[in-house]
């Protein structure tokens, strides 16, 4: 199975060859997230009041799977890194460039979603509980990571520094995760869980499922698009310099 | 009651996801555009004549 991957990855590693696999996957990736998006959003129309939240319950179906996917980008770039620093894979600078902005995103609409659903429900926009900051700084990190690539100008020490940047940075995911769980906060404990019981009734779950399934088919779908964004620019950045990176 | 919020909620996220969406289509396409310029360019013609040398 690992060979299997390595073999998938060295193949890969080409970036002509990944530009013709990108190219041949990029409509139906955003034909699929579009299309499963519409059924999510028709699910959430239909689902009914929550008994204590009433009709505030529909913000969870933005705010949560945004927020699983803050997380899973930032994973992204992480692994991303390892592989070009450690792996010297070419293209994981470029895949670790390309998701950092869609990561923002996520995060700063989880933020903006979760400050919503916080006044009406808790009666404040915002506090400064270990979950709310872990994400901002989350968020803040993101930030730096993206200023870093165009604060350097040498392509080469720019991609070194920021990759260097996520793997410091990725300490914090496990804060975001486990926040809830190892301080008191206001908000609340994961609700869906792999190892435990969902907490949610199935009217909740699989509507927020749909969701959570076509917010990863938009970010693979954007991730595609400035990976082959990225490598034409690098591309052409050579070009113009002579031949030279 | 609580409407305006649930709908500056999916306001913001169709805001936020259409921008990078827009943005990432447009930046890709001026990618290709300035591939397929950077290939005609005379200095691009200079470094393949100096790769034949």
């Amino acid at each position: 199975m690992l060979k299997t991957v390595e073999n998938i990855s060295a193949y890969y590693a080409n970036p002509q060859r990944f530009m013709r696999l990108a190219q041949a996957l990029q409509a139906p990736v955003w034909g699929l997230a579009l299309l499963v998006l519409g059924v999510g959003l028709y699910m959430v129309a239909n689902v009914p009041d929550d008994y204590q939240q009433g009709s505030t319950v529909r913000i969870m179906f933005v705010h949560v799977p945004a927020a699983w996917m803050a997380l899973f980008a930032y994973s992204f770039i992480f692994f991303a890194s390892v592989t070009a620093l450690i792996f010297r894979h070419p293209l994981g600078h470029v895949a670790g460039r390309s998701a950092a902005p869609i990561g923002a995103v996520f995060t700063l609409i989880a933020l903006i979603t979760g400050s919503l659903w916080g006044q009406p429900m808790w009666g404040t926009w915002w506090v400064w509980d270990a979950r709310l900051t872990s994400v901002l700084v989350l968020f803040f990190v993101y930030l730096g990571y993206i200023a870093l690539w165009q604060a350097i100008e040498d392509h080469g020490q720019a991609a070194r520094a920021a990759a260097i940047l996520a793997i410091v940075g990725s300490i914090n995911v496990p804060i975001v995760k486990f926040s809830v769980d190892w301080w008191n906060t206001l908000h609340q404990p994961a609700s869906v869980s792999r190892f435990a019981r969902p907490a949610l009734h199935p009217d909740f779950l699989y509507p927020l499922l749909v969701m959570g399934v076509g917010f990863m088919l938009l970010f693979f779908a954007l991730t595609l698009t400035r990976m082959q964004m990225e490598i034409l620019r690098q591309r052409a950045r050579v070009r113009q310099n002579g031949g030279a990176a | 009651m609580y409407a305006p919020y649930i709908y500056a909620s999916y306001a913001v996220t169709f805001i936020l996801l259409g921008g990078l969406t827009l943005a990432s289509l447009r930046g890709l396409a001026a990618a290709r555009r300035l591939n397929a310029k950077s290939t005609r360019s005379p200095v691009t013609q200079d470094a393949s004549h100096n790769e034949h040398d």
